[in-house]
């Protein structure tokens, strides 16, 4: 290993001057730290709900990815016991996704003609597909048997829309006979209406998953989310790092430093051992400013233990350091090396689901696994859901991925070194 | 040790180099012996830098042998690699470190360590000159400066054999005339020197033996006055060696492509 | 002077197929990717296949004739129902081995729907089919139906901008984000511009600034627009999407070409490190895509309203959305002034760095 420390310095002496890398290493860990800040609210899935009404807090919170679900936003001006009583019914059918305008949080109660405008922009902007207006005297217009009292409005041709309208007519033809029957026997529509329930058949629902299927509630979606906006940005600066320290190799290269290397005593492993420890280093600073900065600014309450946490980051350092060396070592040639990496981490990071969830089973899910980050995200699942095993998966991927750079590397070095 | 070839440094056997269908070296043979400062003499494109590269093994040779100091290179270079220093043509050094720290790292490549690899460093930067200029960076350099820190980072180690590609391309006068000083300075020191260029002042100024290279093969080896006399009857001093390379090398042009036509 | 300059970069540009290839393939990938990713939520259901579901009633259960009936009749629209007379550990296999969207087993005062999750889009309406039954079965016969006389509800249409396909939205919105990414094209031919002294020869030939500048980007341009066409015909052929109002988003498009350039252009000549020009466009355009609608739809964009006002590339791609979902675009006249905009300052800013690197 001679001369392995002074190359080690002397490599670690030229990243320091360069400017860029400083920002890999530095500026961007910091961004991915605001980053995992923010509020995540990206698309999210169906997930696993056991509320179906929902209060509506904004438009952005009802974007749903998978759209399995109708998503209703619902102006309730009865505020009755029966109309209540009919959104239970309606969220009992596990068809609707409920979002229930809150009447006291507003300043005043909007009128029909102002929901309808604002219908237009709510439904082209979110994935609402109707929105379900039960009119303050909604009793007295049941009592009076007006035509219409309850209004679905509708923008696009969703077919779930009749199977919602079939509904509404069901409970309400249900709530109108509770109530003659209330007047006729002299009691009250709600008993009458308990009564009924009480004598229809108990429903249980029970989801069969496949064995990989993993399905998180709200929160976990959204830490899951912030980590995957965090990793994509991290994985920036992993990848870059990577391409300052190829840019060495590819300058030795062209300015035949290299052959001074190779007429010297000191031997090939010693020379790639020294690129090795320049990606751990790097990967382990970033990582350090990344983890100090989470612990620092929010705890390390991230939805999943810290140090698996930390430590999965880290070897996605490692990885991507690697990949950035490989793509180098292969193009020898920076801008080249500069484009193939960028392009390498927006698709892999799109495919891996980092900005929004893969579904599982889908084809782009079964090639998403052919990048690191979606094994990134299986495992941070995993942990989430209490699954035993991530972390040793996670590694294992891990080596399997560097196993196959290290043979391309290998690979292309020999047939480099033939021509 | 075949005791017979005890003083000959450099030994060149058939040498031959093929890219694809084109022999870039071909079957060379040469002996070059201690204490000399040899010549290679050659237009552009003669496959000098080629050769050079072989003897270093920085390039496998298609065909024939090298010894090196009595060792063949193929199996034994490892042995001959701390007694071997290597110029290139290129300014083989990182612009982005001082000049102190480019002859540190190759200094260092040879094991030295602490203090010694301290003093040797020193001793290099002195030799070329540099050592008022040790804390500058490489890339803020003129180009002599630049051919003289590239010397530097090849003789931290005090190799036996040295072996200069066209160290004085591009640089004024005066850098070249400290350059061949220090060469034949070297050579006093006991170091065996081959120096490659298409500078026949240089060759003549310096070298001992001459051998002149043309299409990959060596046309003429000798000392000035062994190769005057190939050519001409005309004495040696009214001959220069430009007319004895143009009349053994002919005046066509001689254009050459890297990468193919 | 400026025809042969335009002509020897427009060559250089061509002759390095690896990033012209790639460029074209590169938004094909991604819009692959993403209109995958996204066609659920840009979906508007449909009815969909006929969906199997299963059940088991014992023999003497109240319920039987009714099921059985119905598996007879079909009577439920779009769903297959069959009897499986199985005991309850059986379910689950007969559920994954049959691929059967739902079980249904009947007790005498329960029932309990296996829902398979690998059938999730349809399960909402299997059970709502299935709770309803059970609801009409139970109360049909106490209720007066046919003192029903009135409707209940009243479905209101009104009319929205149409909802593009996922394959439309990201065919189109890819492209536009990797035009942004052009600077790589002309990168190569200012990178050996640079080391090869070029600019000092055209000091020396005293060419004028701007004839400088336009050698640059008049074959930027044509290198983007070339590898426009390619990864046009490229996604069409394997995403499927489509345009609206051709001659207008070939328009729009030229002009984010050569807004690409002169952007691309200006960073190379604001930055002298080639690499660090490209990193800065690329990271760049990532933001101006990110809040434009380029990873999530802009539709659904949940980013503040004031980042996706700044971004450029919202604007076209709204443009260009709506162009081939309603045939018109009121925020078409903004793009071409945000773009005719970049064009102007970036020319202006480029054309002044390079007189002053003649300057040095």
């Amino acid at each position: 290993m001679r001369g392995f420390l002074v190359m080690l310095k002397t490599n670690i002496k030229l990243l320091l001057r360069s400017k860029g890398y400083l920002c890999c290493i530095f500026l961007i860990p910091i961004l991915a730290v605001i980053i995992m800040h923010g509020d995540s609210s990206i698309a999210k899935e169906g997930g696993e709900q056991t509320n179906r009404i929902m209060e509506w807090k904004s438009i952005s919170d009802t974007a749903d990815m998978e759209n399995i679900k109708l998503t209703v936003k619902v102006y309730d001006y009865s505020e009755s016991d029966v109309s209540s009583y009919l959104l239970q019914e309606l969220a009992q059918t596990n068809t609707y996704k409920l979002y229930l305008v809150n009447n006291s949080k507003e300043p005043e109660k909007e009128s029909y003609e102002d929901i309808l405008k604002d219908a237009k922009k709510t439904m082209e902007s979110s994935t609402i597909r109707a929105i379900l207006y039960i009119p303050e005297d909604f009793l007295d217009a049941l009592d009076k048997g007006e035509e219409a009292p309850i209004k679905i409005i509708k923008g696009y041709d969703d077919s779930r829309i009749g199977l919602l309208e079939t509904n509404i007519e069901w409970y309400c033809s249900k709530i109108h006979n509770a109530y003659e029957t209330a007047v006729k026997n002299g009691g009250n529509i709600e008993t009458v209406l308990n009564k009924m329930a009480e004598e229809e058949l108990d429903k249980n629902v029970i989801m069969l998953k496949d064995e990989d299927s993993v399905v998180l509630n709200e929160r976990q979606q959204n830490d899951r989310s912030r980590i995957g906006y965090a990793l994509s940005f991290l994985i920036i600066s992993f990848v870059f790092s990577g391409v300052f320290i190829v840019d060495i190799l590819i300058k030795e290269n062209e300015n035949r430093t290299i052959n001074r290397v190779k007429l010297s005593l000191t031997t090939n492993r010693c020379y790639i051992m020294v690129k090795v420890c320049l990606i751990l280093l790097t990967a382990i600073i970033q990582v350090i400013v990344f983890g100090v900065g989470i612990a620092l600014t929010m705890g390390t309450n991230v939805g999943i233990p810290y140090s698996a946490f930390l430590g999965m980051v880290l070897l996605q350092g490692i990885l991507f350091n690697f990949i950035s060396l490989v793509i180098g070592v292969l193009f020898n040639n920076f801008l080249g090396t500069i484009f193939f990496s960028f392009t390498l981490w927006s698709f892999t990071s799109l495919l891996a689901g980092l900005y929004f969830p893969v579904i599982p089973g889908s084809t782009i899910e079964r090639i998403s696994m052919f990048t690191p980050q979606r094994w990134f995200i299986k495992s941070t699942e995993m942990f989430m859901t209490g699954k035993k095993g991530a972390f040793t998966q996670y590694t294992l991927v891990f080596l399997a991925f560097m196993i196959v750079l290290f043979t391309i590397s290998m690979i292309s070095l020999k047939i480099q070194e033939k021509e | 040790m075949d005791r017979s070839k005890k003083n000959k440094i450099v030994v060149l056997d058939g040498l031959t180099k093929k890219y694809d269908n084109k022999t870039v070296v071909d079957h060379v043979s040469l002996a070059i012996e201690e204490g000399e400062i040899f010549g290679l003499l050659g237009p552009n494109g003669a496959g000098k830098s080629t050769m050079m590269n072989m003897v270093c093994s920085i390039k496998k040779p298609t065909m024939g042998n090298i010894q090196l100091f009595g060792y063949d290179t193929k199996k034994d270079m490892n042995k001959v690699k701390a007694k071997l220093g290597y110029i290139p043509q290129e300014l083989a050094i990182h612009g982005n470190l001082k000049a102190w720290e480019n002859v540190e790292l190759f200094t260092s490549l040879y094991g030295l360590k602490g203090k010694e690899l301290k003093q040797r460093v020193e001793e290099s930067l002195r030799f070329v000159g540099l050592e008022d200029k040790r804390e500058g960076f490489a890339k803020n350099f003129s180009g002599g400066m630049k051919r003289r820190l590239n010397i530097a980072c090849a003789i931290g180690h005090k190799p036996e054999l040295l072996i200069f590609d066209e160290p004085t391309v591009g640089i004024d006068p005066q850098s070249r005339n400290f350059i061949l000083e220090k060469i034949r300075e070297t050579n006093k020191a006991g170091a065996t020197v081959i120096y490659t260029s298409h500078y026949m002042e240089e060759i003549e100024a310096i070298c001992t033996r001459v051998a002149i290279m043309d299409n990959g093969k060596i046309i003429a080896i000798g000392t000035k006055e062994e190769l005057v006399k190939m050519v001409s009857d005309q004495p040696c001093e009214s001959m220069s060696l430009e007319k004895v390379f143009l009349t053994l090398t002919g005046k066509k042009l001689r254009d050459y492509t890297e990468g193919g036509f | 002077m400026l025809f042969t300059s335009i002509k020897n970069n427009l060559k250089l540009i061509l002759r390095n197929k690896v990033l012209i290839i790639s460029m074209m393939l590169a938004p094909v990938g991604v819009m692959w990717v993403l209109s995958g990713v996204f066609e659920d939520m840009l979906h508007i259901y449909s009815e969909t296949d006929t969906m199997q579901i299963a059940y088991s009633v014992d023999d003497d259960s109240p319920y039987k004739g009714f099921l059985d009936q119905m598996k007879n009749e079909n009577s439920m629209e779009g769903i297959e129902i069959n009897r499986y007379q199985v005991d309850e550990t059986q379910i689950e296999s007969v559920i994954k081995n049959n691929d059967i969207a739902a079980f249904l087993l009947i007790g005498s005062d329960s029932y309990t729907i296996y829902e398979y999750n690998k059938y999730k889009n349809q399960l909402g309406i299997i059970e709502n089919v299935i709770t309803t039954m059970f609801e009409e079965m139970q109360n049909i016969s106490k209720m007066d139906i046919e003192k029903k006389k009135v409707s209940y509800s009243e479905i209101v249409t009104i009319d929205v901008i149409p909802m593009p396909s996922s394959f439309d939205y990201y065919g189109i919105i890819e492209l536009t984000y990797f035009a942004m990414c052009g600077v790589v094209t002309i990168s190569m031919v200012v990178g050996s511009e640079r080391k090869n002294r070029i600019i000092r020869r055209m000091q020396v030939a005293r060419v004028s600034n701007f004839k400088v500048y336009l050698a640059k980007l008049i074959p930027c341009t044509l290198g983007i627009s070339i590898e426009l066409i390619g990864a046009m015909v490229l996604s069409h052929i394997i995403v499927g999407n489509r345009f609206g109002n051709y001659p207008e988003t070939i328009g729009i498009l030229f002009l984010l070409a050569v807004a690409s350039s002169a952007y691309g252009i200006l960073a190379l000549h604001i930055v002298k490190n080639l690499a660090v020009s490209v990193i800065i466009v690329f990271s760049s355009v990532w933001f101006m895509g990110f809040y434009g609608g380029s990873f999530q739809n802009y539709m659904m964009n949940t980013a503040p309203d004031i980042f996706v006002k700044l971004s450029p590339m919202y604007y076209v791609n709204r443009t260009l959305v709506e162009f081939r979902t309603m045939g018109h675009s009121s925020y078409a006249l903004p793009a071409v002034c945000i773009l005719i905009g970049m064009i102007v300052i970036c020319s202006l800013a480029s054309v002044l760095l390079i007189k002053r690197e003649m300057e040095e």
